[in-house]
């Protein structure tokens, strides 16, 4: 059957990433290719062939490996729990453990560093506990990274896994079981082998996440022995100047995350080809050992992600000012909702939240709607390479992004402040495009083909077909993807700062600024209203996910 | 001029090639039967346009609508799992294809009753297909297919995953339906073979992706144009033909249990109308209700045969009517 | 059907909406007397001292000024590299005397002798030909918390001393430009020979070497440490604001490294004249606002600066490098050091 109605559609995405994705990356790439005498391939070669290059590689992927693979074994007990029970909490804990995800990497600095630092929290309680002055030093080490990584990714991790083991059915397990074989045998011959393809994509996500962490390595990680290809690249194009450098840099960045991207690909592809049962495996709690290992592990993770974004908001409410009192203080508050006048930047916090809020909607409607129709697409044409392209933005960091974007903003001389929202916007679509799709490409590609035949045979149109049958099918992906993408959009710095030019405030750039100017305090309280922000929305994404999911089965 | 004509329909597939002719004669109810991976939903889609042939042509009312799409043949499709549209109530679902059509709300509401009624499920319209049971979901899929009013029906293993008993009861309505419309002609896929033989008019076998036989269902079983047919429409033996003096050039010969006599005590036979085997050992039993399948062994070979009563006896003679055997020659029916 | 077509309409709508404004702002800046300047973020935001002294400038003047930022300078500097001769800025302001032998590269600014030059000490004028005007300047400097238990450092070496283990945040000259100030202020006091050993030592006082100020001075404030590097100005944010004379900053007798920002008009200017204008305002009406609002010190040595400032100590000793120097050596610079630092 002829797909050119599936093929119109996924031309707009096409198009937009050609223009708002390859475009600026070959413009930042293609420095590397020229120095004074003209096109030359050394640059590139220096690069590829600098044992220093691969030292760097080596640093990199190992940190990305650790990090990944800490993540996913702390991520499995909880998985199990969560895809196997049905607790009350449980929409709650995964809509928290999501948030991490989103924040700033300033922020999550600074949260980790209230609350695990050496004069952070945890420190403070044990040196309370027993009674001495000594501190545990869980920062400024290499476990410290590891940590860091692991609270922004274990969510991830969890969130993936648990999505796949509750839809395996329980029949092959039970087969097992009715010939003798015992709970561990099970879960190693059998269980582990059905998850496997969902904990390796688990895996290379978070290990290409990690790959482009930037200041959370070396913040947290102490010293410059943990220096990773972004620190690198940074360097060659910011402090030393050379941007051709860099770019040869970036090339060698951007294949090496190619590679893991179409690895990815190909196994979550094979992941979604087992058997999905429709119903939910979860059963109600029963026994208290369940009960008792459910609570210790929501604890655990309760603590360990809330740690530091509850000292981000405790943060919020501490002043260090002399003139308004030490201590407790609403302050940060009273300037964002005006009752007091504010010095300087915390006059724009409402104008920061609304920019941000109408940036998200904007921003989440266009990914969606784009990973939509670009999904639909790749599943009738059955494509890999529709895939991974729509997947591309994450094989960038968005430092690197940004650089390119300003090679197309000086191509588009514009003063108006339209102008540069919508260039915000369609940055952070970009940005959000893979995740997007990395939510919604499965759904569609699970859906029930022969529902789209019976309607064909009944007459229906392609086009109609399309979105009166098959997108009503789609409604809680869809949702999942609009609040990712949402989350996203509010809580992304770098190629906004780029390209908004100062004229568009969003509160990432306001945190920024707040930081600059040593507001420590304003900058905690701009953090926690992106928190609430994020997590309400979060929250009505899983409710909704969880209702239609509940009607359908 | 028959109401669908597949003219030398081609198409490769890993699991077989489709290479066959096939005629659908008007207000006829067809079953295509045959092993499964041989073509039968394959067949079934290209008839609906859901898939098209690599060569040949489909002819509907003389006219050739090989490269016409779906949307436009005016066949309709019931699929093995359903495929209701799980956004909408069982009204919206049957009433769908006439919301396509534009037909008034208030048409298509009544319209939508009478083929609730139709599937014996009035009064279901506002429920969720989420919440029926495969019965219901199938009859609801039934309804929604006719309601596009079709010239031709096309039924994939509709009743597949449905328990024996419900089965029965299904496949006797879908004949029902197909009965009180004049016009419909229906064409069945099905792998089992007492449900085709139950309510078709003719049964094609497919092996492979060939037409092994188009007949009757009677024709098919008394007269299997080959061996695989043969087996395929019921329990038989087959033996070699050199176990016997013939005068026909076969290879094999072929007979139904039912044709053969088991006697535990000496029986007047005539060797002309008869084939006489004795010294036939009982090796196994299959208990019918109304009769007992015996496997027989004789000298090596296993024959079948039905007796109303268990032997007493461990040897027992048999006598194979003559005028009931089939000729077989390289699998191809010589009789 | 629907979402379809409202998509198609939005994006419709969005895109000629763009394209209205961008015409209609096009002609509008050509009636007014306007100037385009390139600058970094803190500048034109609330805090920065964009939003006072803009306005002040463009009542005074009749000029109307269109202020675009970006992240920092470099970029700023880089996008102009790439605009050539369509770039639309008159001025780019925020370039350190570090980044400077880029911008001379360039080509790209004019030479500007401003009036207000005369108050500015000749120290600071790094560039000879007046292409890159300075209009602040920053002294680095150790910030020592007051109180708490270790004792203040009196010079470079003592930061040696065990006393100090896990008291210092140092930060990485190769993601920060405070980095890099610390790096060229060991430089210019211990020489190329002798450097890298002071780094080596420190490192192992040092609790983390962050990756740029804002999260030193993040960490700092928090408690982690007693010591940052920073700058001598840091402490008079915390008096003007919070009346609290905790921070200190220490002044060594082996001298201090300075890094100055200054402020550039392009050779592409259509408006030359304004430009000019806006940039003696800078060194004249605009030093005391713009020196407060970085946390530097004005360039014009006759600014009347608040009392605060009696918390930004002088150094008797101030380094500077010069700008194309530091381009010829940075690379080798910060390759040394990471490779001194990993072993």
């Amino acid at each position: 059957m002829k797909s050119r109605f599936y093929f119109l559609l996924a031309l707009l995405p096409l198009a937009i990433l050609l223009v708002l994705f390859i475009l600026p990356l070959s413009f930042n790439l293609s420095k590397a290719f020229f120095n004074e005498e003209g096109f030359t391939l050394d640059l590139v070669r220096d690069v590829f062939t600098t044992p220093y290059t691969y030292r760097l590689l080596a640093f990199t992927l190992l940190q990305a490996f650790i990090s990944g693979f800490v993540s996913v074994l702390i991520a499995l007990p909880g998985a199990y729990l969560y895809a196997n029970y049905r607790f009350r909490t449980k929409n709650l804990m995964l809509s928290l453990s999501s948030l991490c995800f989103v924040l700033p990497s300033i922020l999550v600095v600074l949260g980790f560093v209230i609350f695990y630092g050496n004069s952070g929290f945890v420190n403070e309680l044990y040196r309370k506990i027993t009674g001495g002055s000594e501190s545990i030093k869980i920062l400024y080490s290499f476990k410290a990274i590891i940590l860091a990584h692991a609270f922004l990714n274990i969510p991830v991790a969890l969130s993936l896994i648990t999505d796949s083991w509750s839809n395996m059915s329980r029949n092959t397990e039970n087969a097992a079981r009715t010939l003798g074989a015992g709970n561990i045998r099970i879960f190693f011959s059998i269980t582990l082998t059905r998850l496997l393809p969902s904990i390796l994509s688990a895996f290379l996500l978070i290990f290409l996440f990690c790959f482009t962490s930037f200041s959370i390595i070396l913040v947290l990680g102490g010293g410059p022995e943990y220096t990773t290809l972004e620190v690198e690249i940074y360097r060659t194009n910011n402090i030393v100047l050379d941007s051709a450098r860099a770019s040869a840099l970036s090339i060698f960045t951007f294949i090496v995350n190619l590679a893991i991207l179409i690895i990815y690909t190909f196994i979550s592809r094979t992941a979604e080809n087992r058997d999905k049962s429709r119903e939910d495996r979860a059963v109600p709690v029963k026994s208290w050992k369940v009960r008792c290992a459910l609570l210790i592990y929501n604890t655990l993770m309760l603590i360990f992600i809330l740690g530091p974004i509850v000292s981000i908001i405790a943060r919020s409410f501490v002043s260090t000012s002399k003139r308004y009192g030490e201590g407790f203080s609403l302050r940060s508050y009273q300037e964002i909702f005006g009752t007091i006048s504010s010095i300087g930047a915390m006059g724009d916090a409402y104008t920061a939240l609304l920019n941000s809020i109408f940036i998200g909607l904007a921003v989440a409607a266009a990914a969606t709607v784009l990973a939509l129709f670009l999904s639909l697409y790749s599943s009738k044409k059955n494509s890999r390479l529709l895939e991974i392209t729509g997947m591309f933005p994450l094989a960038i960091s968005s430092v690197t992004l940004g650089l390119g974007y300003y090679i197309i903003k000086a191509h588009i001389q514009s003063d108006s402040i339209l102008v540069s929202y919508m260039l915000v916007i369609l940055a952070h679509l970009v940005i959000a495009l893979p995740f997007a799709m990395r939510t919604l490409s499965p759904a569609v590609r699970s859906g029930n083909r022969r529902i789209l035949l019976a309607a064909y045979t009944l007459g229906t149109s392609e086009a109609r077909t399309c979105f009166d049958i098959e997108i009503p099918m789609l409604k809680s992906s869809l949702a999942k993807a609009f609040i990712f993408s949402f989350a996203l959009s509010v809580g992304e710095v770098n190629a906004t700062l780029t390209l908004a030019e100062g004229r568009v405030i969003t509160l990432p750039i306001l945190l920024y600024r707040l930081i600059n100017s040593y507001n420590y305090q304003g900058a905690c309280a701009i953090g926690t209203i992106l928190i609430l922000t994020t997590f309400i929305i979060f929250s009505i994404s899983e409710k909704l996910g969880r209702r239609k999911h509940n009607e359908q089965t | 001029m028959s109401k669908l004509e597949l003219q030398k329909i081609q198409k490769d597939y890993p699991e077989f090639s489709l290479d066959l002719n096939l005629s659908v004669n008007e207000g006829e109810f067809l079953t295509i039967i045959g092993p499964s991976g041989s073509g039968k939903s394959t067949l079934l889609n290209i008839i609906a346009g859901l898939d098209s042939p690599a060569h040949g042509s489909i002819l509907l009312d003389g006219r050739d609508i090989t490269s016409t799409p779906p949307q436009k043949r005016g066949i309709s499709m019931v699929f093995q799992d359903y495929a209701l549209f799980p956004s909408m109530n069982v009204e919206k679902n049957i009433a769908w294809a006439m919301k396509i059509r534009k037909v008034k709300a208030s048409e298509r509401h009544s319209a939508a009753a009478q083929l609730l009624s139709l599937v014996n499920l009035s009064g279901y319209g506002k429920r969720k297909v989420t919440t029926l049971s495969g019965g219901e979901a199938q009859r609801v899929a039934l309804a929604r297919a006719l309601s596009s009013d079709p010239s031709i029906l096309l039924l994939d293993e509709p009743l597949s995953a449905l328990d024996a008993n419900l089965r029965r009861r299904l496949r006797d309505e879908v004949r029902r339906i197909h009965d009180s419309s004049p016009s419909l002609t229906t064409v069945y896929v099905t792998h089992d073979r007492e449900e085709a033989f139950a309510i078709s008019d003719r049964i094609a076998i497919i092996k492979d992706g060939r037409l092994e036989m188009a007949d009757t269902p009677e024709n098919i079983y008394r007269n299997p144009a080959t061996l695989f047919c043969a087996y395929f429409t019921g329990e038989g033996t087959a033996l070699s033909a050199d176990l016997f003096n013939l005068s026909i050039p076969a290879d094999t010969i072929f007979f139904r249990p039912e044709d053969v006599l088991v006697k535990e005590e000496p029986f007047f036979a005539d060797s002309d109308s008869y084939i006489i085997l004795d010294e036939c050992e009982v090796i196994s039993s299959e208990y019918l209700g109304r009769c007992y399948i015996l496997g027989l062994n004789y000298k090596g070979h296993r024959i079948l045969a039905e007796s109303s009563v268990f032997p007493q006896k461990r040897h027992v003679s048999i006598y194979i009517s003559k005028n009931r055997l089939l000729f077989f020659k390289d699998g191809v029916n010589i009789s | 059907m629907k979402r379809h077509i409202i998509t198609t309409i939005m994006l419709v709508l969005l895109c000629s909406v763009s394209l209205f404004a961008q015409a209609s702002s096009e002609s509008a800046s050509a009636e007014e007397r306007s100037i385009t300047l390139y600058c970094y973020d803190t500048f034109s935001s609330e805090w920065g001292s964009g939003p006072t002294l803009i306005p002040l400038f463009e009542e005074e003047t009749g000029i109307k000024v269109n202020v675009v930022s970006g992240g920092d300078a470099v970029e700023m500097l880089s996008r102009a590299i790439i605009e050539g001769d369509s770039c639309p800025a008159d001025l780019i302001m925020g370039i350190s005397d570090d980044q400077a032998s880029t911008a001379y590269e360039s080509g790209l600014f004019t030479s500007y002798d401003s009036p207000a030059l005369e108050y500015v000490d000749d120290s600071l004028e790094f560039d000879p030909q007046h292409r890159l005007i300075p209009f602040d300047y920053g002294v680095f400097a150790f910030v020592w918390d007051s109180e708490s238990d270790v004792p203040a450092p009196t010079c470079l070496d003592d930061l040696k001393d065990p006393v100090y283990k896990d008291k210092i945040i140092l930060i990485d000259p190769r993601t920060s430009s405070v980095g890099l100030g610390l790096l060229m202020w060991t430089i210019d006091v211990y020489g190329e020979d002798g450097y890298l050993d002071w780094w080596k030592a420190v490192k192992e006082n040092a609790l983390t070497i962050a990756d740029g100020w804002s999260s030193a001075y993040g960490l700092f404030t928090e408690g982690e440490a007693p010591i940052v590097i920073s700058y001598t100005t840091s402490p008079v944010y915390h008096v003007l604001w919070e009346d609290s004379t905790r921070y200190q900053a220490l002044i060594f007798p082996e001298g201090h490294h300075m890094t100055i920002e200054s402020i550039g008009i392009l050779e592409s200017s259509d408006n030359k004249e304004e430009a000019e204008a806006f940039v003696d305002f800078i060194l004249t009406e605009g030093q005391a606002e713009t020196a407060i609002a970085n946390s530097m010190y004005p360039a014009n040595s006759q600014t009347e600066l608040p009392d605060a400032y009696e918390w930004a100590p002088m150094p008797d000793r101030v380094f500077s490098m010069d700008p194309d120097y530091v381009a010829a050596n940075i690379d080798r610079w910060t390759a040394e050091w990471t490779e001194a630092m990993i072993n």
